[in-house]
């Protein structure tokens, strides 16, 4: 118990914003000089002598980095064995800016936080998914054949036609119907373009982008699914945030999948984006694997998370993406 | 829990969290802390407000969901006493207000039922009821008044000496230029310095100033910030004129009192809804918590925060103490931080050096300090002349 009472002591993480800035300033005063120039090119007023003036900005640039590699290049040879070991390449994955809420695998807080919310029912066994799949008003041919392939990727789903129904009035049905979920398409243009996603009884509601829609007949080699139930990988989803909709997709599917169907549903995060996957694998060999698309294929993105069920107006938000206050690094993920 | 005792005593922050545990944030050390009762935390124990016990802050009353109003012991670090609201139903009310009044503190739950308790014993001196669905009360220290309003619960304030009949009932506002009513739905009360004039914000964006003494039941002054709920409002002590409004959408901002159709500043950082709001009592701090589990500390001037400190629950309410965030001189971290962009406590510091100089010897001082004072009092030279 003294350890639980450790960890549940460590009640917080502080963003250190002196630490970063000073950090920054350490950065520029590094390559000062090169500061320094590229300064002094943006205060040439004529525009022929300025861009002259870049390009041979750019030149030296590119002549230091070749002379450098060539010296590292020397030594390896040089060295032979005991050459140091050549670094992984720099990513934008690799080098993400610090995330303060990564979920640590023993914090008790976090585990009693995520214990008792909405989703616990399902995770704790007491509920199984049944899932309602509707569309905006009056869809097109491509959003209605995409929300059926939906409907056969995930079990117990139901769909209907919207018949120009309110969420809000289409809620309280769900509920005394027994839905645990509801799954709403938007289309653009007759694309699908948006997919509103909404666990019953309490909420939360989530709101993701849709991109890159491809159906199962606009897949190369792409085959229909069995009936049985997936496999479901969710991978990536590391700080407080993508815990909750992580658990929020995970909540879509039945526990207990049948092995024998072969199939599984892929949620890949990669950069806040989240890949959308249907697969049917089968084992060629004892090394090798082989994978056969099912489809539909789509990227979703967080647009916001907000307490309770459908709220737009009144309702709190958890979490919502503000392009212009939180896009200032291309390092930075929230999921 | 090592140490406790410090902690307790040195912490600027104190916050209730949704998975009922207390939280301690010292921001001059960066340490954050949890208080709890061992098997009384957990969501059916979710802190839900907040207030001081006493006039010194060493003692703190948290209400929970579960209708306890419990007391915090800051220098023990521990809880010392629980009182239980009678007859109180966690599935069909909550508990909306818990103030300090004196020597006691009094509640209120969703369902209008406001108690004044007798300190530490279990008695309830006073009970009158608030109308239906209450979701804000606010108590006056000055005119020993009580104000509460909520969901089509127009706001009241009564008398503690005299609870029979409200002294003020609000009027709803009339009806807009569409013809149609205008809903009731008060989010937050705030008794301005003035103590006849009372700010409310409301659940459809209006931040509106009712002025008892004016003999108008409706507002006075009356405006409108972005589009979706305002939650919480604060009065920035340091300027008596400004006030700070944040809404469900993490948007935040300050009006000045004397000129409320436009916004001051709108402070940035935030991603999700914001719950509470505090400044400090005497510097330019202002401290949110919210559904996005982060504490932050905006300077007034700045929009953007000053410290932000992960909580790893949802946070509720809020308090906060006297003493100075960027204290620690001395050791190195203090000057840093102190170098980073809140200079008005330096400026305020070397101002309060500057008092004792006269023009007489101001060239010697000079002569002696670092650069800084130089240019300060050279500053104070040509303002006095």
């Amino acid at each position: 118990m003294d350890d639980d009472q450790q960890s549940i002591c460590s009640a917080g993480v502080f963003s250190d914003i002196a630490s970063i800035s000073e950090l920054e300033n350490v950065v520029t005063s590094k390559d000062g000089e090169n500061l320094q120039i590229s300064q002094n090119i943006s205060r040439i007023r004529n525009k022929q002598k300025r861009a002259v003036a870049y390009i041979k900005l750019r030149k030296e640039q590119r002549k230091e980095r070749i002379k450098l590699r060539r010296q590292r290049q020397k030594m390896r040879e040089e060295l032979g064995k005991d050459a140091p070991p050549i670094l992984p390449p720099k990513t934008i994955d690799n080098r993400r800016e610090k995330e303060d809420t990564i979920v640590q695998k023993e914090d008790r807080e976090v585990l009693l936080d995520i214990e008792s919310d909405e989703m616990a029912p399902y995770f704790q066994r007491k509920q199984c998914p049944k899932i309602l799949l509707t569309t905006s008003d009056r869809p097109r041919s491509r959003t209605t054949r995409f929300l059926k392939q939906l409907g056969e990727v995930l079990p117990n789903s139901f769909i209907f036609y919207r018949r120009a129904l309110d969420i809000k009035k289409i809620i309280p049905q769900c509920i005394a119907k027994g839905y645990t979920d509801i799954a709403v398409i938007n289309e653009d243009r007759k694309n699908p373009n948006g997919i509103l996603l909404c666990h019953l009884p309490d909420g939360p509601t989530a709101h993701f982008k849709v991109s890159n829609v491809r159906l199962r007949k606009e897949i190369k080699h792409s085959t229909t699914p069995s009936e049985h139930q997936p496999e479901v990988i969710l991978n990536n989803f590391g700080t407080r945030l993508g815990h909750s909709v992580g658990r929020m997709l995970a909540a879509l599917f039945p526990h207990d999948p049948e092995f024998k169907g072969r199939q599984v549903v892929t949620f890949h995060n990669q950069r806040d984006f989240i890949f959308f996957r249907h697969h049917r694998y089968i084992f060629r060999n004892e090394k090798r694997v082989g994978l056969q698309e099912i489809g539909p294929r789509f990227t979703l993105k967080l647009r916001s998370l907000q307490k309770g069920t459908f709220d737009s107006k009144f309702g709190e938000y958890e979490w919502i993406h503000k392009r212009h206050e939180m896009d200032t690094s291309r390092r930075k993920f929230h999921l | 829990m090592p140490n406790e005792e410090n902690v307790s005593k040195l912490a600027n922050v104190w916050l209730g969290a949704e998975t009922g545990l207390l939280k301690s944030v010292d921001l001059c050390k960066k340490v954050a802390t949890n208080h709890f009762e061992q098997d009384k935390y957990g969501k059916e124990h979710e802190i839900c407000s907040m207030c001081w016990a006493n006039v010194e802050k060493t003692k703190l009353y948290t209400g929970h969901k579960s209708g306890a109003a419990r007391c915090f012991d800051l220098s023990k670090g521990t809880y010392t006493e629980t009182h239980t609201i009678p007859g109180f139903q966690s599935d069909k009310e909550k508990l909306v207000g818990l103030n300090t009044v004196k020597d006691s503190f009094l509640t209120c739950t969703s369902k209008g039922c406001v108690k004044l308790w007798s300190g530490c014993s279990d008695d309830v001196t006073t009970e009158f009821p608030a109308g239906d669905d209450v979701a804000c009360i606010s108590y006056n220290e000055d005119t020993h008044c009580v104000a509460a309003g909520g969901k089509e619960n127009l706001m009241k304030i009564w008398d503690l000496n005299a609870t029979e009949q409200p002294v003020f009932k609000s009027k709803n506002v009339p009806p807009n230029w569409l013809q149609h009513r205008v809903p009731v739905w008060v989010t937050s009360i705030l008794f301005l310095p003035e103590p006849t004039k009372v700010l409310t914000t409301t659940g459809t964006h209006n931040v509106r100033i009712y002025d008892i003494k004016s003999g108008q039941r409706r507002p006075v002054l009356e405006t409108e910030y972005s589009e979706y709920p305002l939650t919480a409002s604060a009065l920035l002590h340091s300027n008596d004129n400004q006030v700070i409004v944040g809404n469900t959408r993490g948007e935040m901002a300050s009006f000045d009192l004397r000129k409320m159709k436009q916004v001051l500043r709108c402070y940035k950082g935030f991603a999700g809804s914001i719950r509470d709001i505090v400044c400090h009592k005497s510097m330019p701090y202002i401290f949110s918590c919210g559904l996005d589990r982060y504490l932050r500390v905006h300077n007034a001037n700045q929009p953007k925060p000053i410290h932000k400190v992960y909580l790893k629950s949802r946070l509720n309410c809020l308090l906060v103490t006297d003493e100075d965030i960027e204290k620690s001189e001395g050791d190195s971290k203090g000057t840093k931080r102190r170098a980073d962009g809140s200079e008005d406590e330096n400026e305020v510091g070397l101002w309060d050096k500057m008092d004792e100089i006269s023009d007489d010897d101001s060239d010697e001082l000079s002569s002696d300090s670092g650069a800084d004072v130089n240019e300060n009092t050279l500053t104070e030279k040509r303002r006095k002349s």
